[in-house]
């Protein structure tokens, strides 16, 4: 068997011949599945624009990596470890930095040892293009050739006849190679997000393809595919050191018919290779049924890897075909037609589906056809395994009958290596672009931060797992609100205590406030003695703590308390009362150097008629109830709140509105029960509001 | 929605005989793989009855069994058959390529297989001429031959049997205990003449003026070391 690889230069592979060179190409995958149809329509066009514009034979491999868990736990260990060192206060804080960083590599551990288990993976896809003319008809290759210059054509002739050593490569071979690299580099990047594969992930390719099922091979970082230099008439020459590349398959494979048992330097991986048969006649996109490197794959729950190899039939090539199609199908009509028993449905159908054919590639984007072969790799620990994942592969694809090739594992096997061709023959399909591109390989379920704490997992079958960064929205400029919505018992307030525990754990400073009153997160051995609970209820020792006039921002400190004050009272109130809270405000605010609503509500007694019938109302709520809370005596300091890293507000009996009330519908009571739930919220938002570098969260659970 | 439409049809068609001539066959015509099965089968057939003692199975039977019904059922049988999605042919060539290709492979090379003890490749060994003694070699003109050592050479006819046995025409032997000439002898070496050196147990140096003919069979005896070019 010919080595599948005779060299890597950057991103440039080349197969079995030197001139067989391909340009490596790494896609971003993005989310799908959320898409509305024109974002999935959106991207199906970028498909196959792409497809279209390579001109080239290509490869499109999508794999599927192992969700790296030792790298989440040393990323997660330097940000611990960097929230542990912020603090630069007395003994008892860092030893209190200390424990927390040790508790929160605990439960990072515990997420390591989930995820071990649970074995997820994420897909990783490549493009590769092949930097060969596509093959052509006579017709096509004679008019090219007669469009070129003179001096090209002695070129070629000299390249047909000359009899070269096929193991050499001239520098300015290569030198041309690189630039049509990157010539198709430049055509693929209009459409897709692509960047040129590294060396790394070439090598990487390669190597985990004889560890499939048992997780990702160790990467020489610094290895490269060298070659000797020398000189052959008066012209740089490379011969590279085909062992290099061979190195990266240095292991014992054993062809067993329909299966690949390999002896990989990770241990026994029992491998099988599956083709895709006939695709559906008529299929509608967006639909599973047409998405077939997308739905299929992501909804098992173990990683498999595809490699669609496509051979490029250009448009002029592809209407040839056509032709001799049309011919094909209607002599056999003609034929049939003769016959005793007359044309047959199928003959029928071809001739108008091969006019059909011709019509689609003379429609004014001149298509081309891509003559393809789809490979599914499935690997797994043991045999038995490996039998169990193809037959739920094979449900996963329904209607699609997947072959399993007696005899032609290895071909296939080679087939899924970076810049290879179709190695078998008979299952070879020629798909439009559509087809193609409607088969989503760059689909992924990519939803989560790229940092963060590991918050779950997608509902797919590969249970993606999804990491969650609470200073993402901050370090973006983005909105940094979570809003968490869902039924009763969803677990919307377990998510709640999950994220506070975590910023806790990187030393946010919290306020919890919990109206439901079934917050446990305080009472956690390693928050506890970090948290003060301050219970806002009608208390005389509490008035005045959310105090407009005091916890709101400056700026916003005369807009609140009107609004405060002028919910409170009754409301068919005349406007004339309106008029006097914001007058009383006004006018406390400009004597008071420390202005308080309880001054307020004394200033509107000190007045007119008006300004007194209103001061005595307010005068009830300043006394009394919940509403005493937003009246601070100025003779009063405040007690001392939010001196610790976790503040606890329980809060009960807050009434609310029914959900959808319209707000001019809301009751007296409900009116209030808003006024104080913003209180609460200016008087969080004034205890966050130093430590600007710090990690802050403010969470209200509520019910809306 | 976008509707995806598959042109499988058009490119998986069969071609198939309706009628040859005036005769017309059966009415859903008889597919052209079934009629290159059917005579490769009767090949088949025929050699497989040539064959000596294997042979005599298929002769027992009648001919019109043998050459003409056998074949004909197999190749509709075949043509009917698909085997992993693939004609006949295409899955029994590959087949074929799995029974004769390695099983086992180590870096995508055969190799055997595990547990079986590995044995170096033969090593070529080739001598630079500064060995302690005369080693034996054997070397075939056209060349020549510059012996630095007191020595004793003999010279056979050799006929066309001999020729065959690959006889040397020339036998150099190194004499024991005589003192190094001062000037060594050149032996010249007419194209096919053959020179066999004998070992000596003493020291000696030995240079050989070649026309490199690397057919020549000296390099495989391997004894004695071959300037290319240049003259001592």
């Amino acid at each position: 068997m010919r080595p599948p690889l005779s060299f890597v230069y950057g991103n440039c592979v080349f197969g079995a011949d030197l001139d067989d060179g391909w340009a490596g190409f790494a896609v971003s995958t993005s989310s799908y599945d959320g898409l509305s149809e024109d974002g999935k329509r959106a991207r199906f066009v970028e498909l196959l624009g792409a497809l279209e514009t390579t001109e080239a034979d290509l490869q499109i491999v999508r794999v599927s990596r192992s969700w790296d868990v030792g790298r989440y736990a040393a990323e997660l260990d330097v940000e611990l470890t960097r929230a542990a060192a912020r603090r630069t206060g007395d003994e008892a804080a860092r030893e209190a930095d200390r424990s927390r960083a040790y508790a929160g590599r605990l439960y990072v551990e515990q997420h390591s040892e989930h995820l071990a288990q649970v074995q997820a993976g994420q897909p990783a896809v490549f493009l590769f293009v092949s930097l060969r003319d596509p093959e052509r008809d006579v017709a096509s290759y004679v008019s090219r050739v007669a469009e070129s210059h003179p001096r090209q054509w002695v070129d070629l002739l000299k390249r047909s006849f000359s009899l070269r050593d096929r193991r050499v490569l001239s520098a300015s071979e290569l030198e041309r190679v690189r630039v049509r690299g990157d010539q198709a580099h430049a055509r693929l990047a209009d459409f897709l997000p692509v960047r040129p594969a590294s060396g790394l992930e070439l090598q990487w390719l390669v190597r985990r393809a004889f560890c499939r099922g048992l997780g990702e091979p160790p990467v020489e970082r610094l290895h490269e595919p060298r070659a000797l230099v020398f000189e052959r008439n008066g012209e740089a020459v490379l011969a590279p050191l085909e062992g290099d590349v061979m190195r990266w398959m240095d292991s014992y494979v054993e062809h067993r018919g329909r299966t690949l048992k390999i002896e990989s330097e990770l241990g026994t991986s029992w491998q099988t290779q599956l083709v895709l048969g006939a695709l559906p006649e008529q299929a509608s996109f967006p639909g599973s049924r047409v998405e077939l490197m997308f739905a299929p794959v992501e909804s098992l729950s173990f990683g498999v890897d595809l490699s669609l190899n496509a051979r490029f039939l250009p448009n002029e090539l592809a209407l040839r075909i056509a032709r001799r199609r049309i011919q094909d199908a209607d002599q056999i009509l003609r034929a049939e037609s003769d016959g005793d028993q007359g044309v047959s449905d199928l003959g029928y159908q071809r001739t108008q589906e091969a006019r059909d054919l011709l019509t689609y590639l003379q429609s004014p984007s001149r298509p081309p056809l891509l003559r393809s072969t789809l490979a599914i790799a499935i690997s797994a620990r043991d045999e038995q395994q490996l039998e169990e994942r193809v037959e739920v592969c094979r449900r996963a694809y329904g209607e699609i009958r997947l072959h399993r090739p007696l005899g032609d594992q290895l071909e296939l096997f080679c087939q899924q290596l970076p810049g290879q061709r179709t190695r078998v023959s008979g299952y070879d399909d020629t798909l439009t672009p559509e087809q193609v591109a409607a088969m989503m390989p760059t689909a992924a379920h990519a939803v989560g931060s790229r940092r963060g704490f590991y918050l779950g997992h997608t509902l797919s079958g590969s249970s993606r797992p999804v990491r969650f960064n609470l200073r993402e929205g901050s370090e973006h400029d983005r909105n940094t609100t979570i809003f968490s919505v869902g039924a009763l018992g969803s677990g919307k307030t377990t998510l709640d205590q999950k994220l506070k525990y975590e910023g806790f754990l990187l030393g946010a400073r919290i306020v919890d406030c919990d109206p439901k009153g079934d917050h446990r997160f305080h009472l956690l051995d390693e928050v506890a003695p970090h948290t003060e609970c301050i219970t806002l209820r009608p208390d005389p020792a509490l008035r005045g703590v959310l105090d407009p006039l005091r916890v709101a921002p400056e700026h916003l400190r005369q807009d609140a308390a009107v609004s405060f004050l002028r919910d409170l009272l009754p409301a068919r109130a005349q406007a004339a009362w309106e008029t006097a809270v914001v007058g009383a405000v006004d006018r406390v605010m400009r004597r008071s150097r420390e202005p308080t609503c309880l001054e307020v509500v004394r200033a509107l007694q000190e007045g007119d008629d008006v300004d007194a019938s209103v001061g005595r109302t307010l005068a009830v709520y300043a006394h009394a109830g919940l509403t005493q809370l937003g009246f601070a005596d100025p003779a009063q300091r405040p007690p001392p709140i939010g001196q610790s890293q976790v503040t606890y507000l329980p809060i009960r009996d807050l009434p609310g509105p029914e959900p959808g009330t319209p707000r001019s519908e809301y009751s007296q009571a409900e009116r209030v029960g808003e006024q104080i739930v913003r209180l609460i919220a200016m008087f969080a938002m004034q205890i966050l509001g130093s430590e600007r570098e710090r990690l802050k969260l403010f969470s209200l659970d509520n019910q809306l | 929605m976008i509707e995806i439409r598959s042109y499988r049809t058009v490119f998986d068609l069969e071609r198939r005989v309706y009628r040859i001539d005036s005769l017309r066959l059966n009415p859903g015509g008889v597919p052209v793989r079934g009629i290159v099965y059917f005579l490769a089968t009767v090949v088949g057939a025929l050699i497989l009855s040539a064959l000596p003692l294997i042979g005599a199975v298929p002769r027992m039977l009648p001919w019109y069994m043998r050459d003409l019904a056998l074949p004909a059922v197999s190749a509709a049988v075949l043509t009917l058959i698909r085997v992993e999605g693939r004609p006949f042919h295409v899955a029994a060539l590959a087949l074929l390529r799995y029974a004769t290709k390695p099983h086992r492979l180590a870096a995508l090379r055969p190799c055997p297989s595990m547990g079986e003890r590995w044995h170096p490749p033969e090593l070529l060994v080739l001598p630079d001429g500064s060995d302690a003694r005369l080693r034996a070699l054997s070397y075939t003109g056209p060349g020549a031959v510059l012996v630095n050592v007191a020595h004793e050479c003999a010279e056979w006819r050799v006929g066309v049997l001999g020729a065959l046995a690959r006889r040397p025409r020339l036998t150099l032997r190194q004499l024991p205990g005589e003192l190094s000439p001062d000037q060594g002898q050149v032996i010249a070496l007419a194209a096919g003449t053959r020179l066999r050196v004998r070992s000596a147990p003493t020291a000696a140096s030995l240079t050989t003026l070649a026309h490199t003919t690397a057919s020549s069979a000296a390099a495989s005896s391997a004894a004695a070391s071959i300037a290319p070019a240049g003259v001592s």
